[in-house]
């Protein structure tokens, strides 16, 4: 094991509601501002190679759900990010968001959250809510 | 292939059927056992009824195709109520004078849903029961419904070890389903209440009770815990002759085709853990003990060599079947054929463990695929389409008036995501302001709760070899009992857990309305682990 762990990964779940075959992944991927490459595999990894019974993979469903820690930073310096977060400029800190990659690969629903970018004032954590390509939809939860 | 050609056949008129079936291009099989031995007319156990032809006993095993599977990669109940490894064995005796006797039996794989990870060392095969209570009740009631519309009573025979965790568990559960089943109540007929339980269950712990001095002789024990019930049970006897019954008072003689005599009112589902080995070696004595019932009932009294005839027939049968789940004949069956343990028998039984455990870990996951792809079931095969003018036409009207027949639902799906840092902590806190927000109506009252952990437990070199699920257990209490709250504040339906899943530090739940359990079907987990780099001189990073 030198050299390699396996402490990430992903925890899914699937069903068939009536007709509609629902899948949920929970997943944890690589930390570290700069790992962008390491994360990006992870989905790849996730994605294509986790399996259910009889070969389904996640891609064999009609609703899918990611949920988890993502660990995509906001490309830009600490002190710039705070200044935007009080000026409440949701837009450029979504442009600078590395999750726009993830968001653009699955088409599926993205739940989020983000544990280092915290408030100035303390109070919550900062929690984008994408759903698909096309609407982005932020929630300040 | 085979369902669009059975699917095409149903749909042709009976003439065209007959010439469909005399092309002999549809041939009936069954997966099982099937094997009959001669027993010579001086050998015959029923030496009242003078003939000189021979009679036979047979043995006949169907395996069910619905929950079909190796040993470790299919068990327990579906949605469906099928089980793995449910088995139909039919003893026939067939006597030359046209009296046949049949005893039917059936077992099946303990009807919850359960896993067990394939594992080398023995010790480490860990049962996994995956579901709750609440959540399973529903596919176990089908399955019992369905056995009682085949067979009438039911009387469950569960030969697991009271002590060994895994099976002491499953037991637990098992019992807790049988209080609650519909077919398990008192029923009131017309002012007088009558017992009438068409679902019973007898433990006996096989592992305990021939541990001792008598070894597997000591099985034979069971036949106290069940003898009333196999008597009431009784056989199925009919006379097969085409006989001619005579004219009384100078009617004419009529010709007499089957005649039923008996029949059997009720079966015994015995189950161990794999459904092979222990399990056969009971079915074995059950089988003697309806045939003994029988020639009782004659006063006949068989030789021993006829019961010789017998345990052979059903160790043959323990090894074929053992073949299809495991991979290697039954263990035991050196007992099951001779009545005794030998060293020989204990020797191959060795050998047989030390191959399922190469099977099971090595070849069986291959099996289990090609099982799936003949069946057509993997995901990505296309089905076979026949040319059927007429049922195409009938589908595209369908497919027309769909909305005639076909109803759409919405299902509102409440998701949450928290990274716990390690921490437990927070499973003591008042989780509501989380799980139940104050947003509007028309999101609240979800009726799938969808919730994910990550660092549930700190990620160390400790956690990694081996999770401790306490963790996940507090946190799933924790979430339920919030969910439970508010819904009761609301007086809405409460959740109940439907299956969650762990991989060191991400653990994911499902909670749903127990209202909505009758259109969730296939609940399946998996896990994905994720290699990462450690750096020449670190730690492990941490998230």
């Amino acid at each position: 094991m030198s050299g390699m762990a396996g402490n990430k990964g992903a925890v899914a779940i699937r069903m068939d509601y009536a007709n509609t075959r629902i899948c949920f992944v929970t997943a944890h991927f690589a930390a570290g501002f700069a790992n962008y490459d390491e994360r990006n595999r992870d989905y790849h990894t996730i994605s294509h190679g986790l399996r259910f019974q009889r070969n389904r993979s996640i891609e064999d469903h009609d609703a899918i759900i990611w949920l988890g820690d993502f660990n995509y930073r906001i490309g830009l310096s600490d002190h710039k990010v705070r200044h935007l977060i009080k000026a409440g400029d949701l837009d450029t800190m979504y442009q600078n968001d590395q999750v726009r990659w993830l968001a653009s690969k699955a088409r599926t629903i993205l739940v989020n959250d983000f544990r280092e970018v915290e408030p100035p004032n303390g109070s919550r954590t900062y929690v984008p809510l994408l759903l698909g390509v096309a609407n982005h939809i932020y929630a300040d939860v | 292939m085979i369902n669009p050609l059975i699917k095409f056949r149903s749909r042709l008129a009976q003439h065209e059927k007959e010439i469909l079936d005399s092309s002999r291009i549809l041939t009936s099989a069954i997966r099982g056992f099937v094997s009959s031995i001669t027993i010579p007319a001086s050998a015959s156990p029923l030496r009242a009824l003078k003939s000189n032809l021979p009679s036979t006993l047979t043995l006949i095993s169907r395996l069910s195709c619905r929950r079909a599977g190796t040993r470790f990669n299919s068990r327990g109940i579906d949605d469906d109520g099928n089980v793995a490894n449910f088995v139909e064995t039919e003893t026939v005796f067939y006597h030359p004078s046209s009296l046949c006797f049949s005893y039917a039996q059936v077992r099946g794989s303990v009807p919850l849903f359960w896993e067990q990870a394939a594992g080398l060392i023995p010790g480490q095969q860990k049962i996994q029961i995956t579901r709750s209570p609440e959540a399973t009740q529903p596919a176990f009631d089908k399955h019992f419904e369905s056995l009682e519309m085949d067979y009438g009573t039911i009387h469950i025979l569960n030969l697991l070890s009271v002590s060994k965790p895994g099976e002491a568990e499953l037991t637990a559960r098992y019992n807790y389903h049988v209080q609650h089943s519909p077919l398990n109540q008192v029923v009131d007929l017309s002012g007088t209440s009558t017992s009438e339980n068409r679902l019973l269950e007898s433990q006996f712990d096989f592992h305990a009770e021939t541990k001792g001095p008598g070894g597997y002789e000591a099985a034979s024990m069971v036949r106290r815990l069940i003898q009333n019930r196999a008597d009431g049970f009784a056989y199925f006897l009919c006379d097969d002759g085409d006989r001619v019954r005579d004219g009384y008072h100078n009617e004419k003689a009529t010709r007499v085709g089957t005649v039923v005599i008996l029949q059997q009112e009720g079966v015994f589902r015995t189950n161990c853990l794999d459904c092979l080995d222990r399990t056969n070696l009971i079915q074995t004595i059950i089988s003697q003990m309806a045939l003994e019932l029988f020639l009782q009932h004659r006063n006949e009294h068989p030789t021993a060599d006829f019961w010789v005839r017998h345990s052979s027939l059903w160790a043959d049968n323990g090894d074929a079947l053992s073949r299809i789940y495991a991979g290697t004949g039954a263990l035991k069956s050196s007992f099951t054929r001779h009545g005794k343990m030998s060293l020989a028998g204990a020797i191959a039984d060795a050998r047989k463990s030390a191959t399922r455990m190469y099977i099971n870990n090595f070849a069986d996951k291959g099996r289990q695929n090609t099982i799936d792809i003949l069946l057509g079931r993997l995901v990505d095969q296309s089905p076979v389409h026949l040319y059927d003018p007429i049922a195409d036409y009938v589908n595209a009207e369908l497919k027309r008036r769909a909305d005639e027949y076909s109803t759409s639902d919405t299902v509102a799906i409440w998701v949450g995501t928290f990274n716990l840092n390690g921490r437990g902590s927070g499973a003591k806190q008042d989780l509501s302001a989380w799980l139940w927000p104050e947003v509007n109506q028309a999101q609240q009252d979800p009726g799938i709760v969808a919730v994910g952990f990550q660092e549930i437990v700190e990620l160390s070199p400790q956690q990694i070899m081996s999770t401790d699920p306490v963790r996940r257990n507090t946190w799933e209490s924790a979430v339920r009992q919030t969910l439970n709250d508010s819904a009761r504040k609301r007086s809405s339906e409460e959740y109940i857990l439907l299956r969650s899943g762990q991989l060191v530090g991400a653990a994911l739940m499902i909670f749903v309305k127990a209202s909505i359990l009758d259109k969730i079907k296939n609940v399946e987990g998996s896990v994905k682990k994720v290699w990462i780099l450690k750096s020449l001189h670190g730690n492990l990073r941490r998230g």
